[in-house]
């Protein structure tokens, strides 16, 4: 499940984190998206695909998921399962939600 | 409009009425005001989508019922669950009644589109019935 490494892998480049939406249909392909369109395409594409792929499994392993919440340290992705299709969340946490700082004893 | 079309249609609109589903989800959550800011925040997004989806829809489609109309009106009088929440009984009843009825009527275009997926597959190759 190695969502940051397939979008962030082998470049060296700095990108923002993606803030918004994505609809997939039940072949991964990305039907609406909330998703600033300076955003990489192709991204957003691998993101659907592997959360799709990911609810296929699930049901293939008959515990069928509802819900998935992925929380990274500066991005939470939560996808709903819609029908074989999916909707997902994609909000970095710096943004909304401050990454909470340990307490200093 | 080709099998095809139809066939993509069929799926965009039942992705569609599960976002549906889930904008009447979060009116049970404002109800019981049992939500986070990241409920609110998906609550926005799912608001985006829908009028998005809705626009792809329409311009796939003739739809009579719901109409672009109806459905802003309802988006519009749910602008977050924070808002929603501090309603009273009869607000949020009005707006469920509003909700169920957007709702049976993509059910509706969906049956139709349906009907004519099924015509479409009967059809022979020659252009006559199976």
């Amino acid at each position: 499940m190695g969502f940051l490494s397939k979008l962030f892998g082998g470049r060296a480049a700095v990108q923002q984190l993606p803030t918004g939406t994505i609809t997939v249909n039940r072949q991964g392909h990305i039907v609406t998206s909330t998703v600033s369109s300076g955003f990489p395409k192709k991204m957003l594409h691998d993101i659907g695909r592997d959360v799709i792929e990911l609810f296929r499994e699930a049901r293939t392993a008959q515990m069928p998921l509802a819900e998935v919440s992925l929380h990274y340290g500066s991005l939470r992705i939560t996808a709903r399962e819609l029908r074989g299709g999916a909707i997902i969340f994609l909000f970095p946490q710096t943004a909304l939600f401050p990454t909470p700082t340990p307490a200093r004893p | 409009m080709t099998p095809k079309d139809i066939n993509q249609l069929v799926t965009q609109i039942e992705t569609h009425i599960e976002c549906w589903k889930q904008f009447n989800h979060f009116i049970t959550l404002a109800r019981a005001k049992k939500f986070s800011p990241a409920d609110d925040n998906h609550f926005l997004e799912i608001k985006s989508i829908i009028v998005q989806e809705l626009e792809l829809i329409f311009a796939s489609v003739e739809v009579q019922s719901p109409t672009r109309e109806e459905i802003h009106a309802l988006i519009g009088s749910a602008p977050s669950l924070r808002y929603l929440s501090e309603q009273g009984e009869g607000a949020l009843r009005g707006l469920e009644a509003q909700w169920h009825k957007i709702y049976i009527g993509w059910h509706a275009i969906l049956g139709q589109l349906k009907v004519k997926q099924r015509t479409e597959e009967n059809k022979t190759f020659w252009g006559g019935k199976k």
